[in-house]
């Protein structure tokens, strides 16, 4: 399959199986992350997986609607996933990452970095068949705390994965002519 | 050009860029002084000097560098030490380290005491209006063979020193609230 055919597997899906992801696939798929390509070859980032049922309810306690509002509409949202085997939480140390060039460290090209790791995740546990999906809105500080991170350690993203049988709707970009120009603006 | 230690402590920038010009060898063994005036394990001084100045042997001392992660175009050394007009081989004997401290003595203390060595000296440069850098990246095995240093030190750091160039920017550093992680 080409890559380009890859990337258009990677949807959220949020609708998973009852089975495991054991430790050596877990270890496969989070891997990916360490041939992302890093400004200073800082490689900054920190990841928690997290398996524990009452851990996954607590941080699912901590997510935000889409509008970034704490309470969530319908314990459908909730649900799914604490049913996902393993939600991994994609961190930034902050201290790595600015320790070079400073604030545009961990404000630019951290979250570059990291988010460039994120997807090589994605794409390794999909050739794998695992699905994931993305969850951005949630309260920080709240997961922070919960998983004992130091102070200089920051949630990013929520990753859920597990094996699903759910299709994902394709969904076209923008086409290139909005968002890609020559020479200049 | 009085300067007070916080002063030189600020003010000192890795310089690799060096104006065509000698350093006076009084300013040279101004340098070293201050480096031995640096503490070390049971003040047993394991610190040994080796100063080149001659282009050849400059030379065959870029020879044994690397530019590491810094590698440009295929070239493999750290070139712009040939523009310094003075390296200083900062060099230890291991036997009068290693007769008071063993193994540790050995692998770890010679190595810290050499650094704050350094780190003098390079204060006094800097001091002195010097520019300086310090580099680990060398082979010391092939540095021994290259020149006649006697064989019972072993090369550690390079400390290049000349007349700067240019002044760079600092480049950022963490701050003091970053890095204290326990007050007790």
């Amino acid at each position: 399959m080409q890559i380009i055919d890859q990337l258009k597997q990677i949807r959220c899906i949020s609708e998973f199986e009852d089975r495991d992801i054991d430790d050596a696939l877990l270890a496969k798929i989070v891997e990916g992350a360490s041939w992302t390509p890093s400004a200073a070859d800082a490689q900054p980032w920190e990841i928690v997986a997290v398996r524990d049922p009452e851990r996954k309810k607590a941080i699912v306690g901590a997510l935000l609607d889409s509008h970034l509002r704490p309470g969530l509409g319908g314990d459908e949202r909730r649900s799914w996933l604490v049913q996902a085997p393993v939600v991994l939480v994609v961190c930034l140390d902050h201290t790595r990452a600015k320790v070079r060039f400073g604030e545009i460290g961990e404000k630019v090209f951290g979250l570059q970095d990291t988010g460039a790791a994120i997807q090589n995740i994605r794409l390794v546990a999909r050739e794998q068949r695992v699905k994931s999906c993305l969850i951005r809105e949630f309260d920080r500080p709240k997961v922070a705390a919960l998983l004992e991170l130091p102070r200089h350690v920051q949630p990013l993203t929520l990753m859920a994965l597990g094996f699903s049988q759910v299709q994902a709707h394709q969904k076209a970009g923008l086409p290139l002519d909005d968002y890609f120009h020559f020479e200049r603006w | 050009m009085a300067m007070d230690v916080l002063e030189a402590i600020h003010q000192r920038r890795s310089v690799r860029s060096f104006l065509d010009k000698p350093v006076l060898d009084e300013l040279v063994w101004q340098i070293i002084e201050a480096g031995t005036w640096a503490p070390s394990a049971g003040n047993m001084q394991a610190w040994e000097f080796v100063i080149v100045k001659d282009r050849e042997a400059r030379r065959k001392v870029v020879n044994t560098t690397d530019a590491g992660t810094t590698t440009r175009a295929d070239v493999h050394t750290q070139e712009w030490m040939m523009a310094a007009p003075v390296i200083i081989v900062v060099c230890y004997d291991v036997k009068r380290m290693t007769a008071r401290y063993g193994q540790k003595g050995r692998d770890l203390l010679t190595k810290l005491d050499c650094m704050g060595c350094v780190q003098n000296m390079m204060l006094a440069a800097t001091y002195l209006g010097l520019g300086s850098c310090c580099a680990v990246g060398f082979d010391p095995l092939a540095l021994k063979e290259a020149l006649p240093i006697p064989k019972e030190i072993t090369p550690l750091l390079l400390v290049a020193l000349g007349h700067p160039a240019y002044h760079p920017q600092p480049p950022y550093r963490l701050p003091p609230e970053d890095v204290v992680r326990l007050v007790i």
